[in-house]
């Protein structure tokens, strides 16, 4: 389980070195390719990062942290016609890399679902804090346990 | 009142700590009046009854009467939006990070 109520973490150990898995992360065509859209990166801090998604959603934002081959930082939030509330949330996500032999263990956290923001303050603050009560005592979310 | 974004009225109602602490007093319990609630908060029934008002007009909270109390528990369904979202953004990234898996894997 989360420590944290408001973090959606996930994880998978890629068999390739921290390198090319890092290369996939800060290259423009690359990190569009599996993230399914048009990507662009200037991977330092304070660099901007756009990614237009095929939906017309574009996500905007500003790189925190760039660590080479070991971690990839940026907060985005959404822009675009259309989206509720929840899309416009601005969101901080974290790319971690651990080398583990010759593969490269990736850790990614998108968090930031609790800050206090503009609109959606309320959805941001609730979600996360509804998350933990899922967790905690409703038991109606023993099918979602996102860790 | 009918908001057109009802994920956005639950959360913006939430949004405030001491609705989240009467959410979380209903958790525990089947269904409670709004003097049982207030016993177990520091706050007068009054305030807790206008905090009830508002929880349940973003439909996190229903009342039936019993007699003649008004017993107050949670709406399960108003749960399942977050639920539902934040399993999304999971998903994504799950998809996400499979494709990068398959873009850098030999």
């Amino acid at each position: 389980m989360p420590a944290q109520p408001d973090v959606v973490e996930r994880e998978l150990v890629i068999a390739a070195d921290a390198e090319r898995v890092w290369h996939a992360l800060v290259d423009d065509d690359l990190l569009g390719a599996w993230l399914e859209a048009d990507a662009r990166i200037d991977p330092r801090p304070g660099g901007e990062v756009v990614v237009e998604f095929p939906d017309g959603v574009v996500r905007v934002g500003e790189v925190q942290a760039a660590e080479h081959e070991r971690v990839l930082r940026w907060r985005w939030h959404a822009e675009g016609p259309g989206l509720d509330g929840a899309m416009r949330i601005a969101t901080q996500v974290s790319i971690e890399l651990t080398r583990e032999g010759g593969a490269t263990r990736v850790r990614v956290r998108e968090s930031g679902f609790a800050a206090a923001g503009s609109r959606g303050v309320g959805f941001a603050a609730a979600s996360g804090w509804v998350w933990d009560l899922l967790l905690a005592s409703l038991a109606l979310a023993t099918a979602l346990v996102l860790v | 009142m009918h908001d057109p974004d009802p994920a956005g009225a639950a959360f913006d109602a939430l949004g405030d700590p001491t609705r989240r602490a009467i959410v979380s007093e209903l958790g525990r319990s089947d269904s409670v009046t709004a003097t049982q609630l207030a016993d177990g908060l520091p706050m007068s029934r009054q305030a807790v009854a206008k905090h009830l008002a508002a929880l349940s007009e973003a439909g996190i909270v229903c009342s039936a009467r019993v007699g003649r109390e008004t017993r107050y528990r949670l709406e399960p369904s108003a749960l399942e939006v977050p639920q539902a979202w934040l399993g999304g953004v999971a998903r994504a990234w799950d998809a996400r990070l499979d494709r990068l898996r398959r873009l850098v894997e030999d």
